[in-house]
């Protein structure tokens, strides 16, 4: 299989539960063999149904899902526990078995398999040193941290070599620091066993970290989807803007404590490994003005710097309207405030 | 108060016969009861058999042997004693009713055990490829194992007390022996002794499920 060909293919998918919800309203996706595919969105738009529907946890209501050629719908009880065993999945809230240790519970798909004592210890030793936890193989879940929680559960999901792996809200129950470890797990596994994985996120941040091509999702509808870097700088539907917004829209309070009242305090969005750089080297030389920074947040999408500067223009008056003419021509400027002694009455920009 | 010597010629046969029905019956009970209980757990509507008219008539069933006072039930299923072990009469002939009622009870102890599972297990098993036996086998039963120890001691204690009403059919046993001799023959004596080893039998009961559920206990 190259590169490039769909691995899943989600065809109009349906899911209406009994109580009449439409979770979702004809999906269509199609995911890489190879990449991370990401969906983002908020809370009830329908993710979860959606990932649940890939391995049949949720049976949907109409629509096509394939999965390496194979027509998931129409297996029958047999050929989808096969299938499912080709599908690892992790979840938010890790589902450890609690009366089990962390080898117990990486062994138990491979049990379930019917795998052979002797060769599922091998098995379970190796998934152990895979996730980094081989030092706590008789520990209980309950003896765990949350990172090392979901490590345990990767080690299970990945038990009888899957080719797809399903991460639900994976790393929302996580704090930042554990969610980078779980992510950057991840990638590494995935790029170790070509997998194909899909995740989903409601936080922009855990997409950006990983993802290759993006889904927006809003009630039951797939709003946006393309590769990452483009679909989140250069947004265009209002929700995927507004996820750009919100993880950059950091608190930046600090940053405008006004400490230096001259010139023209700016917010402007950069995109781009050193754009921001040479952006301001322009700006500098073509216009003749001084640029402070006060402040900058930078989220790093794969190898692509992506955020806000807060920052100072000031000089000749002119030249200084000329330089924000520019940035604003390029669609750099997020929020302009005329000057920093007259404090916070500024005009958003759009993205 | 004296404590008279046919008392100690009484105890053991009586001792022993508690034993004998309560031992007997709280195995078979447990072997019936609990398979019940997991069909009427797993039967719920979204649990991983969900059949929501399944569960509605066996949950039907069970509360109507339950909601059976235990001194009427003995004698109702009479025809079905003789039937099971030849004789209605004696301690043999009452673990049949004992079971039966307690059957009952232990199949919703064991519901309740059961359903303390948080269901995302059993999910995460069932995406790994589980069959709906291995995810009873494998999941369900070995997580819930604390609870169902508790389900098995709360049986076994109403066991006990229920052994106390088998004197009805000759089923003997302590509670038997304390009725007939200590209240009904103002033996105050035997009432006590009695009494007290009723009230050992069931603090033994309850300490060793209590023991044995915190040592399996791995939450
Ligand atoms: N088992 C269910 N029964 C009924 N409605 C459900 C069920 N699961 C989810 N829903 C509803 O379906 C919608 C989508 O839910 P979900 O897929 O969990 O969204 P997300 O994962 O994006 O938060 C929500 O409105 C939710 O309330
Ligand atoms: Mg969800």
């Amino acid at each position: 299989m190259t590169n490039t060909a769909a691995f899943i293919e989600i065809n109009d998918l349906r899911k209406t539960y009994p109580n009449g919800v439409e979770a979702l309203r004809g999906v269509s996706l199609s995911v890489k063999a190879g990449e991370i595919f990401g969906v983002i969105g908020s809370s009830g738009a329908g993710k979860s149904t959606l990932i649940r529907c890939l391995n049949r946890l949720e049976e949907p209501t109409a629509g096509q899902i394939q999965v390496d050629g194979r027509d998931i719908i129409s297996l029958n009880r047999e050929e989808l526990r096969q299938a499912r065993m080709d599908m690892g999945m992790i979840f938010q809230h890790f589902n450890l078995l609690t009366s089990r240790t962390v080898a117990g519970n990486v062994s138990l798909p491979l049990e379930l398999a019917g795998r052979r004592r002797g060769e599922t210890r091998e098995r379970v030793a190796e998934l152990l040193e895979l996730v980094g936890l081989s030092d706590r193989a008789s520990a209980y879940p309950a003896q765990l941290s949350g990172g090392q929680k979901q490590r345990v559960g990767i080690a299970r999901a990945l038990a009888n070599n899957p080719r797809v792996l399903l991460c639900d809200e994976a790393t929302s129950a996580l704090d930042p620091q554990n969610t980078r470890i779980i992510l950057s797990l991840i990638r590494d596994i995935q790029e170790r066993l070509r997998l194909t994985v899909v995740l989903i996120s409601h936080e922009m941040r855990v997409v950006t970290e990983v993802c290759d091509r993006v889904a927006v999702m809003e009630a039951g509808e797939v709003v946006e989807t393309g590769p990452l870097v483009a679909t989140f700088t250069r947004p265009r539907h209002p929700l995927t803007r507004h996820f750009v917004e919100t993880a950059l829209n950091r608190d930046d309070s600090s940053g405008r404590v006004n400490y230096q009242p001259q010139g023209i305090l700016l917010r402007i969005f950069f995109v781009g490994p050193e754009a921001e750089e040479s952006l301001l080297t322009r700006v500098i030389k073509d216009y003749g003005v001084e640029v402070n920074i006060r402040q900058g947040h930078i989220e790093h999408v794969k190898n692509m710097a992506f955020g806000t500067l807060l920052l100072d223009i000031y000089g000749e008056r002119k030249a200084c309207r000329a330089a924000i003419a520019y940035l604003r021509s390029r669609g750099q400027i997020l929020e302009e405030l005329e000057s920093t002694a007259t404090t916070d009455s500024g005009k958003e920009g759009q993205l | 108060m004296t404590i008279r010597a046919d008392v100690w010629l009484m105890l053991p046969p009586a001792l022993w016969e508690t034993l004998y029905m309560v031992g007997v019956s709280s195995f078979f009970t447990t072997l019936l009861g609990v398979p019940l209980g997991i069909a009427l757990t797993v039967t719920r509507p979204g649990h991983i058999l969900g059949n929501a008219v399944g569960n509605r008539v066996l949950g039907l069933v069970i509360n109507a042997v339950r909601s059976l006072p235990f001194a009427i039930f003995i004698v109702a299923i009479i025809p079905f004693t003789r039937l099971l072990v030849g004789k209605s009469i004696g301690p043999t002939a009452v673990i049949v009713p004992l079971t039966l009622a307690a059957m009952v009870l232990m199949a919703r102890q064991t519901e309740s055990a059961l359903l303390e599972v948080p269901y995302g297990v059993i999910e995460a098993a069932q995406s790994a490829g589980g069959s709906t036996g291995q995810l009873i086998w494998h999941v369900l039963l070995p997580e819930a194992l604390p609870g169902l120890v508790q389900a098995v001691t709360i049986t076994v204690i109403t066991l006990t007390g229920y052994s106390a009403m088998a004197g009805a059919v000759g089923g003997g046993g302590l509670g038997d022996l304390g009725i007939r001799y200590g209240y009904q023959r103002y033996r105050l004596d035997v009432m006590l002794i009695t009494s007290f080893l009723l009230i050992v039998l069931v603090q033994i009961i309850q300490s060793s499920g209590d023991w044995l559920a915190r040592r399996l206990n791995r939450r």
